[in-house]
């Protein structure tokens, strides 16, 4: 990414995540969260962090365990499929809130525009899915299990769309000619 | 007691055999980056040991597991699976937080794959 397209990235990504803040701030709070590069360690000590968080939270154990799956799933999605510079740094954020009805997952990251086609495809074929028969396919996949050639179980979005019941909305904006922000938003209601 | 995997993060479970007792426990989380370094060493002791064993009893305790653990488990799973139609006697525990939804239905679909029977015991804090 040259140094233009990448200040253009930067202050688009930065905007995204006030506008985020500021709508939660109208009517719930931060729980938890991070802006920057995401690596493994940053997902191990989240991980901590929101455990620790959810220690003292008044929200059923059944809620606590399905936001830090979920947690998982989406920063190692960013961390396996989202754009990083050569030097493996990148401008992305994870913010996880609370509010009456229940927790919030918002994440933001850089895209390369020419992989979006393939990625609402995906998403929308999921979403488009019934609520119950995501399970089934979630197990025709574990019952043909493949790992492809980066390591990886390709389940990821299948997972999150799955476990959040389906209240997760997506988009996709163009930020340059070559690059795309990828933003998730993922509620889980107190009440299931 | 063998311990399979030398790894010990918060991101990767704990892996060892009891000889004694013929078990296979894995335990604690499995969300790494990189699955294949913890379950790659789990397949080559299964390899070894069943060359010469026919007997294998398997005790899961996880706490947080991702996709792609999912994924290698799955696969182990079923060579089990095979194994056993094979003559290999196996039992399998699956141990699960009480609060675990996630856990005890990831459990039944993997018993549901590979038609090994799973016995399902909830833990409490």
């Amino acid at each position: 990414m040259d140094p233009i397209h990448r200040h253009i990235c930067e202050v688009i990504i930065l905007s995204d995540y006030d506008i985020v803040k500021k709508d939660i701030h109208k009517n719930g709070e931060i729980v938890c969260q991070y802006i920057g590069t995401f690596t493994q360690n940053i997902l191990i000590s989240f991980v901590s962090l929101l455990e620790n968080y959810m220690n003292k939270s008044i929200a059923s154990h059944v809620i606590q365990k399905r936001l830090t799956y979920l947690v998982v799933e989406t920063i190692q999605n960013i961390i396996h499929h989202s754009y990083k510079h050569p030097d493996n740094s990148q401008l992305a954020y994870i913010i996880i809130s609370k509010n009456k009805s229940g927790y919030t997952i918002n994440t933001s990251n850089a895209i390369e525009t020419i992989s979006a086609p393939n990625l609402i495809d995906k998403v929308e074929y999921l979403l488009k899915t019934k609520k119950n028969r995501l399970p089934e396919i979630f197990r025709k996949k574990i019952a043909n299990p493949e790992i492809n050639d980066n390591g990886l179980g390709n389940l990821g979005l299948l997972t999150i769309i799955s476990k959040s019941d389906k209240n997760f909305n997506y988009k996709i904006s163009t930020m340059t000619s070559k690059y795309s922000l990828f933003h998730i938003e993922i509620k889980l209601n107190y009440k299931q | 007691m063998k311990n399979i995997n030398q790894i010990q993060q918060q991101d990767t479970p704990e892996v060892i055999f009891d000889n004694e007792k013929k078990v296979l426990k894995i335990s604690g989380n499995s969300y790494p980056e990189n699955c294949e370094i913890i379950y790659e060493p789990i397949n080559i002791f299964l390899n070894e040991y069943l060359n010469k064993n026919n007997k294998l009893n398997f005790e899961f305790r996880f706490n947080l597991i991702n996709s792609t653990s999912i994924v290698y488990l799955a696969q182990i799973i079923m060579k089990i699976a095979q194994l056993k139609s094979e003559g290999l006697v196996v039992t399998i525990l699956w141990y699960y937080d009480e609060f675990d939804e996630e856990l005890l239905d990831l459990g039944e679909k993997l018993s549901s794959i590979s038609n090994l029977p799973f016995i399902f015991t909830p833990v409490k804090d």
